[in-house]
């Protein structure tokens, strides 16, 4: 049996898998302020109501956002960061640029390094690209070391000069921190990332070591108390490319796992729709964040900024995410046009129609007032919504201004609104030269459905998918995913002079590292895929493509197969491509997975036969520019396979799925609503 | 549902401000786009590391409609580029699948090395907008790799000039241009990519704007090209309402011309009006002979940065026509500003930086709280070029960097050490990535301590960056300022230190080089680039002591310099650490502060 928990701001999820009996069971527990506490509590939770016996259970799967959050608010450890001589404020200036969106404020901040001027130290060695130039001195590293600790830094960082390329400096001085303080966590810039360009090396290597003390004790925290309840299964990690990474290797290189979080829910995306190319829409109370996902994979960056600040060159879900939410305000600008955020009234006071002191009209009192929320049913009753405050708010900061009604105010809301996400999604669609048409949109969070189809009918979507109860969505995602180790080698060489023995001898390296990790995780070799991929470009760019290598063997049809998709993505990507033009090989990449069985909902899923399809009654509806008399269902009562015709709007405890004319939603047998243009 | 309804638009004469936003949001879109797919497949590191390109949709008249720039100092330098292609290629002489390129600054250009590449759309038949790149490429040709000869005294050294002519007609290259391009610059393939890189980005541009035709229909996408800069006009005269009305005038300087010349004065009178600002140059230096001059492009872009600093810090106004239709220009012909040709015009990145400057200067008596202290306010124009010893067949490389320098205290709070300021904003060339291209190696990339202009907020620390010549004899060009008269402190804060170069050949002693110039320098020769930094806010004396302190334990100021400029005394306890002694310093600083009011006195 395998369990998943997932941490959400009200609930915390848990979802269990037991493979033997092909069952499903879920429970959830109120979100507390540990997450350690909570995700014990779910476990004990789910142990005691649905009796299961704890060694059964053979993993635990867990996805944390406590690394992100210890970096966003300068909670990780005291650090330090050893250098070659004359580039200690490489980590500070960074790149040298202001942020883009910032460019005529003469306010804007950088934000503080993580690790300070002071405990910056450095070397004097030096290697260059064609080897080593200046050898280290073992004395000198000794003094540095010692350094360091006599500030009584919890964890040293090391990057050093073409390290991708020449790693043993880098090798010494750490062996030095192991032999005089062997208690402190030490990261190599080489084994974290070997990669070229010193700066988003180091951001990467300074990450690691700034939240490693954090993630080694809160992972062998909860590791240790799994194993006290009697459950013999591994704990593993869920990564910010949206696979698993055993507990010991998360400890060692948990900067991994700082987008784990949203990584968590595209991954349920990519688990639960079976589709070739399906557009992840996550929609909540202030921002909505979107991600493009292939044949059950999520797109992968390798050049995010954790806090759009700090680059960390590991794969992360590529996700664009924009302050559009509903709790984002619209307002007039001086110059007369309609605004929605990136401005929102968030939990709290909240959207006017909270009544708890909003005055502002959001994105939710304008659902509200076209009649697309129940007021009565909000958070599933929970909450009552107040429509004439939300039509005040419409009135006094739009309305009364525009001279227009409050109604066409809300209706201009939610087209502005929709038109920042539109723009979102055709950032990880038509800029990457994928079709929407061929897409499926899949809505959730607690607005995405309400959105959906307007968006959908923008771009030209023909299906979208909503799952409920998005949190037990996101632990399911988990319980889809497979380990995975992902591992680098910068390599530079061009495609036709290259010596194919080395790269071979760096493949097979590479491989082996990545067998070693899966086999210690206990897959077998039956039980894992490699996969290779080089960045390739033009000689003369600098911007890589990535393409798969075919073979695992490096030989020539393998080449010339990858050399073919190079040309192919870039005309796709820029609508230019040259195949006479030499190209380079900068960097390899493996990426072994160990596959693991996936859960069926073919029987024993968690949706319940036997409902009685019945409108609760009509509301007035506002679709294509008037109100319109419509059904409203709650899904509850919604029998599995029947259509339900547009306009109609379906209730849910999380979620409001809106269907306007010559749309259909119909439910299916994952508890998934589908929807498609007539 | 029909095409007007997609977007809620109705054609009439009320201007719908859902779909102002829309459409809005629409052009930006197509403008973006270029300019991802540009830096993406752009072959110079300029282009390609650092981002200096910028992509724009113009109306049929040549009016801008929108703009994606990723350096600030591109702002202003498109309405009037499009002007001088018009004048050469009036309406009726374009075809599909045209493109022109130019660079002249005397045709619209900004400096030799700022490629231009303009197409047309059409739509039915009819000339509808205009796809418009910039790009600065490593090398245009001239006296020396990169193109930005310090020291040049006609534009004809600079490099190859090129007036609005047609790279493209009717779809097909024009080799004849080409080849004329390819004889004349140093790294002809490389131009050959950054060019394709360039024309690529222009077809994106058409193809976008013909989708939007399709989608939203002629009438509405010609209304809305019309009320996107209406739009941004009210907006820019709302803030302007706000300012304080009157003239204002500030001078500032150029340390010199490059050829020995005395400091160049560039004077500004701002005019503030109810609705309108004009900003009048009169009273700035005649054109030198050396490359310390600016195209009018030059005034125009120092201007449109500086305003919208001032009036639309977070960017809601549409960089379009609208936003310059608010601002007139008084720009005299014959100064630095509006030079006669054959006059030498490299320096416009510098004189951009300067003409900011005596803008914010005089902006400070208007909106004291919107104006920091003097940025670094220099571009450390760095270019090497030479014959790479590692390559089996010769082969010339260019490399051209620009370094950044400290911002300027803010009215709340310090500047920013070690950054780009002002128009500039590229990224650096990795120091791995350049010593795997270029037979370089850089041996110091970092901040100078004690480079701040002292003040209660202290302004940023400049740059020490030291570049070595690998086994080669390399050709040095230098394009750098306020060597000499530093970046000015506001309200009682210091100056900021000035910035340097010095070249250190293997065998011999230091030498201080000019901040403009070329210089041969021998294998394993060390040139180090020190910027300034930026001034100080408010008096040193009243900077919070734990904030002095801060910055001694981190290294950025000396426990000297603590004492005696900001009168706080540190002193380190048995452990090690530092603590400030706050009687001892409460006394030091009255007493500084009576010296400085008696000094005040007697003068």
């Amino acid at each position: 049996m395998r369990v998943a928990v997932d941490i959400g701001g009200t609930f915390t999820d848990i979802v269990a898998y037991d493979e033997k009996k092909a069952k499903l069971y879920t429970e959830k527990v109120l979100t507390t302020s540990s997450p350690e506490e909570g995700v014990l509590q779910a476990i004990d939770r789910l142990i005691a109501s649905c009796d299961i016996n704890p060694a059964s259970i053979n993993a635990v799967i867990h996805g944390t956002t406590l690394l992100v959050n210890s970096v966003t608010e300068y909670k990780g450890s005291k650090a330090g960061l050893i250098v070659t001589y004359g580039t200690k404020d490489v980590l500070e200036i960074g790149r040298q640029n202001r942020p883009l969106d910032r460019l005529y404020d003469f306010f804007f901040d950088r934000r503080e390094p993580l690790v300070p001027r002071n405990l910056r130290v450095e070397v004097h060695e030096r290697c260059a690209p064609e080897g080593v130039l200046q050898e280290l001195d073992s004395q000198e590293a000794e003094q540095v070391v010692g350094h360091l600790l006599e500030k009584e830094v919890e964890s040293i960082a090391i990057c050093l000069l073409h390290s991708y390329r020449h790693p043993q400096h880098e090798m010494f001085i750490k062996d030095v921190v192991k032999r005089l303080a062997p208690q402190i966590c030490v990261c190599a810039s080489a084994e974290i990332l070997p990669e070229y360009r010193e700066y988003e090396r180091m951001s990467t290597t300074v990450i690691n070591a700034y939240v490693m003390p954090v993630a080694s004790r809160y992972i062998g925290a909860l590791a240790a108390e799994i194993k006290c309840r009697g459950i013999p299964g591994e704990l593993r990690l869920v990564t910010s490319a949206g696979g698993m990474m055993g507990a010991a290797a998360a400890q060692e290189k948990p900067v991994y796992l700082v987008e784990s979080g949203p990584a968590a829910g595209a991954a349920g995306a990519a688990f639960f729709s079976k589709r070739k190319n399906v557009i992840s829409f996550d929609m909540g109370g202030t921002t909505a964040k979107v991600a493009m996902i292939q044949n059950g994979e999520p797109h992968i960056t390798y050049r995010f900024m954790v806090n759009q600040s700090y680059p960390v060159r590991v794969p992360v879900v590529d996700l664009v995410e924009i302050g559009q939410g509903g709790g984002s305000v619209g307002w007039i600008d001086p110059g007369g046009a309609l605004r929605v955020g990136p401005r929102s009234a968030g939990a709290n006071p909240g959207p006017a129609c909270y009544g708890r002191g909003g005055t502002e009209p959001t994105v939710t009192d304008a659902q509200l007032v076209l009649g697309r929320l129940n007021p009565h049913y909000f958070l599933g009753g929970r909450q009552s919504l107040n429509v004439e405050e939300a039509e005040k708010a419409l009135t006094d900061h739009i309305a009364a201004g525009l001279r227009i009604s409050p109604v066409d105010s809300a209706d201009g809301i939610i087209r502005v609104a929709n038109t920042n996400m539109v723009n979102a999604i055709r950032l990880v669609t038509v800029e990457r030269g994928i079709d929407p048409r061929e897409c499926v949109l899949y809505a959730f969070g607690g607005m995405g459905a309400m959105h959906a189809v307007e968006l959908a009918d923008e771009l030209k979507i023909p299906e979208i998918n909503i799952p409920f109860h998005s949190g037990v969505f996101s632990a399911f995602g988990m319980l889809g995913m497979d380990v995975q180790y992902d591992l680098v080698q910068t390599y530079l060489s061009s495609m036709e002079g290259m010596d194919r023995k080395e790269l071979q001898r760096v493949i097979d390296r590479l491989v082996g590292e990545a067998r070693d990790y899966l086999k210690s995780d206990g897959f077998s070799e039956e039980r894992m895929v490699i996969r290779i991929s080089l960045d390739l470009r033009y000689v003369g760019q600098s911007y890589e493509i990535n393409v798969p290598l075919a073979a695992i063997s490096s030989d020539e049809e393998a080449i010339k197969q990858s050399l073919s998709a190079f040309h192919r993505l870039h005309e796709l990507l820029y609508g230019h491509s040259t195949p006479t033009e030499p190209v380079e090989m900068v960097n390899i990449r493996v990426s072994g997975r160990g596959i693991v069985s996936k859960p069926s909902f073919n029987e024993g899923g968690c949706v319940t036969a036997n409902r009685v399809s019945s409108s609760r009654g009509g509301r007035r509806v506002f679709f294509g520019g008037r109100f319109v008399e419509t059904n409203i269902y709650r899904v509850d009562n919604l029998p599995i396979g029947v259509r339900v015709q547009g306009p109609a709007v379906i209730e849910a405890m999380e979620s409001t799925v809106v269907v306007p004319p010559c749309w259909y939603a119909e439910l299916n047998e994952m508890s998934q609503m589908v929807m498609r243009h007539e | 549902m029909n095409k007007e309804e997609d977007i809620g638009v109705q054609m009439s004469t009320y201007i719908n401000p859902v779909a102002l936003t829309i459409m809005d949001r629409a052009f930006t879109n197509v403008v973006r786009q270029m300019g991802v797919s540009l830096k993406t497949t752009g072959y110079s590191p300029n282009i390609k590391e650092r981002e200096d390109c910028t992509c724009a949709l113009f109306n049929s008249e040549g009016l801008i409609l929108a703009q994606a720039e990723h350096l600030p100092g591109h702002i202003g330098m498109f309405p009037g580029l499009m002007k001088v292609v018009l004048q050469h290629y009036p309406s009726d002489a374009w075809k599909p699948g045209d493109i022109v390129i130019c660079n002249d600054a005397y045709h619209g250009g900004s400096h030799i090395p700022d490629v231009n590449t303009i197409s047309p759309v059409f739509y039915e038949g009819h000339l509808v907008a205009f796809s418009v790149t910039k790009a600065h490429h490593a090398d245009f040709g001239g006296k020396t790799p990169g193109s930005m000869p310090g020291d040049a005294t006609e534009v004809f050294q600079e490099g190859l000039r090129l007036p609005p002519v047609k790279l493209y007609e009717g779809g097909k290259l024009n080799e004849g241009v080409w080849k004329i391009i390819a004889l004349n610059v140093r790294t002809p393939e490389e131009r050959q990519g950054d060019l394709r890189a360039q024309v690529a980005a222009n077809r994106m541009g058409e193809r976008g704007f013909l989708e939007l035709m399709g989608k939203y229909g002629k009438d509405v996408v010609f209304q809305y090209m019309k009320e996107v800069m209406d739009y941004s006009e009210r907006m820019t005269r709302t803030e302007i309402r706000k300012l304080p009305q009157g003239t204002y005038s500030a001078e500032d300087f150029l340390d010199d011309d490059g050829v020995g010349g005395l400091p160049i004065k560039i004077c500004v009178n701002v005019q503030i009006e109810e609705e309108s600002v004009t900003i009048d140059f009169t009273g700035t230096d005649t054109a030198r002979r050396s490359s310390i001059n600016a195209g009018i492009v030059g005034a125009q872009t120092g201007t449109y940065f500086s305003m919208r600093c001032i009036l639309d810090p977070h960017g809601l106004i549409p960089p379009n026509d609208g936003f310059y239709r608010c601002m007139r220009l008084v720009v005299p012909l014959g100064t630095v500003l509006n030079p006669i040709p054959p006059t030498a015009c490299t320096g416009i990145a510098e004189v951009c930086q300067r003409v900011t400057d005596v803008i914010l200067k005089a902006l400070v008596q208007v909106v004291p709280e919107r104006v920091p202290a003097a940025c670094c306010s220099t571009m450390t124009n760095t270019m090497f070029g030479g014959l790479d010893p590692r390559a089996s067949s010769p082969r010339l490389y260019t490399y051209y960097e620009t370094v950044g320098g400290g911002y300027g205290a803010r009215p709340i709070k310090d500047g920013v050490d070690g950054i780009q300021t002002h128009g500039t904003n590229t990224k650096n060339t990795p120091i791995e990535a350049l010593e795997i291209v270029y037979p370089m190696r850089v041996m110091y990339y970092g901040f100078v301590p004690d480079s701040e202009g002292a003040g209660r907020y202290r302004g940023g620390l400049g740059i020490r960056r030291e570049m070595l010549v690998v086994d080669h004899t390399a050709t040095f060009s230098e394009l750098a300022d306020r060597h000499v008269i530093p970046p000015w402190g506001l309200k009682g804060g210091l100056d900021s230190s000035c910035g340097k170069v010095v070249a250190v050949p293997a065998d011999g002693k230091d030498e201080k080089l000019p901040s403009k110039g070329s210089r041969q320098l021998k294998p394993g020769t060390l040139v180090r680039i020190v910027t300034p930094g930026g001034g100080g806010y408010g008096s040193p004396l009243e900077r919070e002591p734990e904030k002095v302190l801060r910055d001694v334990i981190f290294g950025k100021i000396s426990l000297d310099r603590a004492r005696s400029v900001y009168g706080v005394i540190i002193r380190k306890d048995e452990r090690g650490n530092m603590n400030v002694d706050y009687p001892e310093s409460n006394r030091l600083r009255n007493e500084l502060c009576f010296n400085h009011k008696a000094k005040i006195t007697h003068a």
